[in-house]
């Protein structure tokens, strides 16, 4: 596979949440605002980026009867650096997604990327892989975070952008509005992926 | 036999690694988080009594502790001008604890949202200043009120979130109680 591929495979082709849906978990518990949507994003891509490049490492060493355990130790130790360090360092960043960061342990893209590209391909490719479904996630996490912060408040990342008379819809700031946002977004990408399909 | 003991042994090997790195970052991290605490209280504590300059804690006896998480006395030089108490009562999504500054008049001198698990966009409204800055001034024992303009005892309500209103409210009543008891114990003295 080429590099770029390899990037382009994360953010479109295979994106973790609109394709292989994946790490449903956080991507509907944090969306009720585009700025969780973009933090979460982020601190999912350092950790997968850190992950698969010491799995690509260590897949040598890593038993194959063991690799499950093995790989989750090392997700879940940079998940718990992640957050000892953005609290210490970065504490307004802290509060606002400190109660997400754990959730990273358990977001089988982590998993699922580990298992599938990291332990079999060279250090490069995952590192590559790691940033390229990263950014994917953290674009599909912002997009529904927008819409959803959009429709249930009348802002993006905190702007008013709706007029004064809108209404805004609440439901779509609680969780029947993340399954809602969620559905028809992939509807819509299935629609644009299935008519170039067809032209093709 | 021997295998098992290797794949023991290696699995083993990444485990002390990465209890390794974790012990040296928490060596790292301890300090700068512990002090990021201090001064997000002290923060608090200034936002809420704005008069003091100096505070001094304040012993909650037991039969204040489920409902007082902490307190202190606020002083300006060595004047008391107040206390900044901190109380909590369950919301909807679980406990919100709430600093609240209480002159020695009775009056609350502000009050702020140390921490909620209250829904985005309903209940977590409630630390903004839109609601939480409406107890200044005012004093206990207060009510929440749904519509109409609030009187001189009463708060408005957030819209689809009077459990969190009434859990904020209760834990600023409680605080002005506690408060009161504490004048009262040192006028005895």
């Amino acid at each position: 596979m080429k590099p770029l591929q390899v990037l382009k495979n994360g953010i479109l082709d295979e994106n973790p949440v609109f394709k292989l849906v994946l790490g449903m978990c956080p991507t509907l518990a944090v969306t009720t605002a585009a700025i969780n949507g973009i933090g979460m994003g982020l601190a999912t891509t350092f950790v997968l980026l850190s992950s698969n490049i010491v799995i690509a490492l260590l897949r040598k060493f890593i038993p194959d009867k063991v690799r499950i355990p093995a790989f989750i130790t090392v997700i879940a130790t940079f998940v718990t650096i992640v957050g000892m360090l953005m609290e210490a360092f970065v504490p307004a960043l802290f509060k606002s997604l400190g109660l997400f960061i754990p959730l990273i342990v358990v977001n089988c893209i982590i998993l699922q990327r580990a298992e599938a590209f990291a332990s079999r391909q060279n250090v490069g490719l995952a590192a590559l892989d790691g940033i390229g479904m990263g950014l994917g996630f953290t674009l599909a996490l912002t997009i529904l975070g927008s819409v959803r912060e959009l429709l249930g408040a009348g802002t993006v990342f905190g702007l008013q952008i709706m007029p004064d008379s809108f209404s805004p819809a609440v439901i779509m700031i609680l969780p029947p509005g993340a399954f809602i946002t969620l559905g028809l977004l992939m509807f819509i990408l299935n629609l644009i992926s299935m008519r170039k399909k067809r032209e093709a | 036999m021997k295998n098992v003991l290797n794949i023991g042994l290696r699995l083993t090997l990444i485990a002390i690694l990465a209890a390794a790195a974790l012990g040296f970052t928490n060596f790292i991290t301890k300090g700068p988080i512990a002090e990021q605490k201090q001064v997000a209280k002290e923060q608090a504590m200034a936002q809420v009594l704005p008069e003091a300059d100096t505070f001094e804690f304040v012993e909650v006896s037991d039969e204040w502790s489920d409902r007082i998480v902490e307190a202190s006395a606020g002083y300006a030089g060595d004047t008391l001008v107040g206390y900044a108490v901190t109380a909590s009562q369950k919301g909807f999504g679980g406990p919100v604890n709430v600093m609240v500054g209480i002159g020695v008049d009775g009056a609350f001198t502000g009050a702020s949202l140390l921490s909620h698990n209250e829904t985005p966009g309903l209940g977590a409204e409630a630390a903004k200043p839109a609601f939480i800055d409406q107890y200044k001034g005012k004093t206990a024992p207060l009510t929440v009120v749904k519509s109409g303009s609030p009187g001189e005892t009463e708060i408005q309500a957030i819209t689809g979130a009077t459990i969190t209103s009434r859990a904020v409210t209760g834990a600023i009543n409680n605080a002005a109680e506690f408060a009161a008891s504490l004048t009262e114990g040192s006028d005895g003295q």
